[in-house]
């Protein structure tokens, strides 16, 4: 009896879901066709065995996705969601393939032949995987610490599609933060959220936040209140639901009180991003309308506030601050960091 | 009578209730889950041992440079302490051993999770897991002194450090309504010993999984079991310290333990679902400067109690 | 020492549990040895090796909780003493605890807990 398959297909599968600019429609499809299964989301490859790309990835996005497809274990398979009704018939499939056991042994055996040839070539080498020691530099108190060079994005739950932080962080402090589009698109881009009923976007913004802030079930339940909104329902039940949740999110005095205080933007920045964390995310569950964060110039003024934000907060707020500016990089076009173009 | 040493073939029982418990709480996670997604809560029951079977079958992964020894050492350590902390926990009136020093030995074995959640974080050779390790060392320098004077007013309450005395001593009235302030601080310091709900930052989404971030397959598992049989101690510990031991009306002793139990659990796990996780750096402040004088107080009230008793 | 003799069952126990379950995913799992990869880093390129002497700006708390934590050490044995000794000794304890706890205000109000 093949156990290993047994087991396979009593297995709930967990998708690490990778977004690309332009690809909200098809994200918003994956995340509610996952939900309504009881499948999980991956927060990072080594725990998946599903990698789900969203939209259409770009040159520069492609390697990327065969990296992290690179680092999870397997079984695994990789599926590509391009447009949102294609979702539920490439995730049946990508389950079906994640089944094939034989498929995954050889899989699993020809990625152990290649990593043996792999050794045989490099040999002895100076320093485990070739990598060199953490560099040390100055820290903003004028200690000399040693600084790593982490990436924020664009592979990463719960954050914007093709978003590139690339910081110094020095113990998990931010030192230096550099900000990129992967995949933004020359000329006449639209975000998916025109002509979506605003409380939708809303919600999906604080959603991501609420992900972010350590609060899953609230955020599991904001999707399903999101992608009730886009289908159009909006009966007494969906309202009253809405209501009472939105009700349950605002009171939380933890929530407010781990995101007070953090990235305040001034009076110069666009309205609808004044303010600290707090602020922002109150603003989206405000029932008088709040304000919807895609607009083009207010994401591109979230992406130029950014760096100054979070340079000089630990790695815990820079998530937070990153998920209240909610910057829809579908909306921005191509995006030169600090210009006006 | 309460304080008796089970005999050694008992010994066995432990990790298997520890493993029901902590089941339970798994399978209570999935079912408030499925709800909060609007699918069938029918479902959960089912969903850890989903969970386990696909962990079982993932294969494991390595970093290069990661200390493996380290990493691998800090994953088992977990289940481990838990069940060892288990040793003095009292089932009914009996304990596997009713050490002169129970208290002490709980405490020992608890604080080996901070051991274990750095040197997973740091044998790991990634950022996330760097940065988890060290998040949940700040966070036990906040809980773990808390935790302390709030097992130490049970202990004074009792006279005693022998689990089976503090049980004693609750003939009378439990201590959860003599020492309200300690009984609450300990539930708070279980979530956070137990890097739960609010406190799961050490392994929270926004590292990627932070301390467990690259963790997969069976390693993953052993941690995930650890964890919830780590929780369903810390759930457990609160009956004879606080709630009474295995006293109650009617039903035999070992019943009421383990529905008493079963509650704390279950407090555990809704609280989990439903708050939000605490951010360290504010929490350091509040737990030294509210947290730290309330159990202080509560000690100097039991403490007159005792004289005055 | 009899009373700690479980301590060895309890823990061949429990490492049996553990080593069980490697045990039996190895016997399951596609692939018995693991798969080396690199780091996960938001699927950029690993430049360098993550650990490092890692920045800890909360020296300040480990300090003052290494002072809390050796009175503890007398506080567990004093709670068996406090029937038997009487006022004296809650009395000595609690002052103790005062003069730490002078500490730890005035280390609040050095901003030690605050390093953000």
């Amino acid at each position: 009896m093949d156990v290993t398959g047994w087991l396979l297909r009593r297995a709930v599968p967990r998708a690490f879901v990778v977004t690309a600019v332009g690809g909200t429609g098809a994200r918003l499809a994956v995340e509610a066709e996952l939900r309504e299964r009881g499948w999980y989301e991956a927060a990072s490859p080594a725990e998946a065995d599903m990698l789900v790309a969203c939209g259409h990835p770009c040159a520069e996005l492609s390697p990327v996705l065969d990296r992290v497809w690179d680092q999870m274990p397997g079984p695994r398979v990789r599926a590509a969601a391009a447009a949102p009704e294609r979702a539920a018939g490439v995730l049946d499939r990508a389950r079906a393939e994640l089944l094939d056991t034989a498929a995954q042994r050889r899989d699993a055996e020809e990625r152990d032949g290649a990593a043996r040839g792999r050794a045989r070539e490099e040999g002895g080498e100076d320093m485990p995987g070739g990598l060199p020691m953490a560099d040390r530099g100055e820290d903003r108190d004028g200690l000399t610490l040693d600084r790593l060079h982490v990436s924020l994005g664009p592979a990463l739950p719960a954050w914007p599609a093709g978003l590139s932080l690339s910081t110094v962080v020095q113990g998990d402090v931010v030192q230096e933060a550099r900000v990129r589009l992967v995949g933004a698109r020359e000329g006449g881009s639209s975000s998916f959220w025109e002509g979506k009923p605003a409380r939708a976007a809303s919600l999906d913004a604080a959603q991501n936040l609420l992900a972010v802030a350590g609060w899953p079930a609230a955020a599991l339940e904001g999707r399903r209140l999101r992608d009730a909104l886009l289908r159009g329902e909006d009966g007494p039940r969906t309202r009253e639901r809405l209501r009472r949740w939105t009700l349950r999110v605002r009171r939380s005095r933890l929530l407010r009180w781990a995101t007070a205080g953090l990235g305040e933007a001034d009076g110069r920045a666009p309205a609808g991003l004044r303010g600290d964390v707090a602020d922002r995310w109150s603003r989206w569950l405000d029932p008088d309308g709040g304000f919807p964060p895609y607009r083009a110039d207010a994401s591109r003024a979230a992406l130029d506030l950014l760096p100054g934000l979070v340079i000089g907060q630990e790695l815990a707020a820079v998530r937070l601050i990153v998920a209240s500016l909610a910057p829809d990089t579908g909306a921005v076009g191509a995006y030169a960091p600090g210009g006006s173009a | 009578m309460n304080g008796t040493t089970a005999p050694l073939w008992a010994a066995p029982l432990v990790p298997a209730l520890l493993l029901a418990l902590g089941y339970g709480a798994a399978a209570g996670t999935a079912a408030l889950r499925a709800r909060a997604a609007g699918a069938a809560p029918s479902a959960a029951l089912a969903a850890p041992a989903r969970e386990s079977a696909r962990l079982l079958v993932q294969r494991r992964r390595t970093v290069p440079g990661a200390d493996v020894l380290l990493w691998r050492l800090g994953g088992a350590l977990v289940p481990v302490a838990a069940v060892l902390g288990a040793l003095v926990v009292p089932l009914g009136p009996t304990a596997v051993s009713d050490l002169s020093v129970g208290v002490v030995w709980f405490n020992a074995m608890e604080v080996l999770v901070w051991a274990a959640l750095w040197m997973l974080g740091w044998g790991s050779n990634s950022v996330w897991g760097l940065v988890g390790g060290y998040r949940f060392l700040v966070q036990g320098l906040s809980y773990e002194l808390p935790h302390m004077f709030a097992l130490t007013c049970a202990a004074l309450g009792a006279g005693s450090l022998r689990v089976g005395d503090v049980v004693a001593a609750q003939e009378q009235v439990w201590f959860a309504a003599l020492m309200p302030a300690a009984f609450a601080v300990y539930l708070v310091s279980a979530m956070a010993m137990a890097f739960w709900g609010p406190f799961g930052a050490p392994v929270g989404r926004d590292l990627a999984g932070g301390a467990v971030a690259e963790l997969s397959g069976v390693d993953r598992l052993v941690l995930g079991v650890g964890r919830y049989m780590f929780l369903a101690l810390v759930a457990a510990m609160a009956v004879p310290l606080f709630l009474g031991g295995d006293a109650g009306p009617l039903l035999p002793g070992w019943v009421w333990t383990l529905a008493k139990t079963a509650g704390v659990l279950g407090l555990l796990v809704w609280l989990g679902h439903r708050l939000p996780a605490v951010r360290m750096d504010r929490f350091a402040e509040a737990a030294w400067v509210v947290l730290v004088p309330v159990t202080l107080l509560q000690a100097l009230a039991v403490a007159v109690y005792v004289l005055v008793r | 020492m009899d009373a700690f003799a479980p301590v060895l069952v309890l823990g061949g126990l429990a490492i049996a549990l553990v080593l069980g379950l490697y045990g039996l995913s190895a016997a399951l799992r596609p692939g018995r040895g693991p798969v080396t990869v690199e780091p996960f880093l938001s699927g950029a390129p690993v430049t360098e090796h993550a650990v490092s002497r890692y920045h800890v700006r909360w020296y300040t708390v480990t300090l003052l909780f290494l002072a809390f934590d050796m009175e503890m050490v007398f506080m567990y044995p004093w709670v068996l003493v406090v029937a038997h000794k009487g006022v004296p000794a809650v009395v000595e304890m609690f002052a103790f605890l005062a003069v730490l706890v002078a500490a730890v205000v005035y280390a609040w109000r050095e901003g030690a807990f605050r390093w953000t």
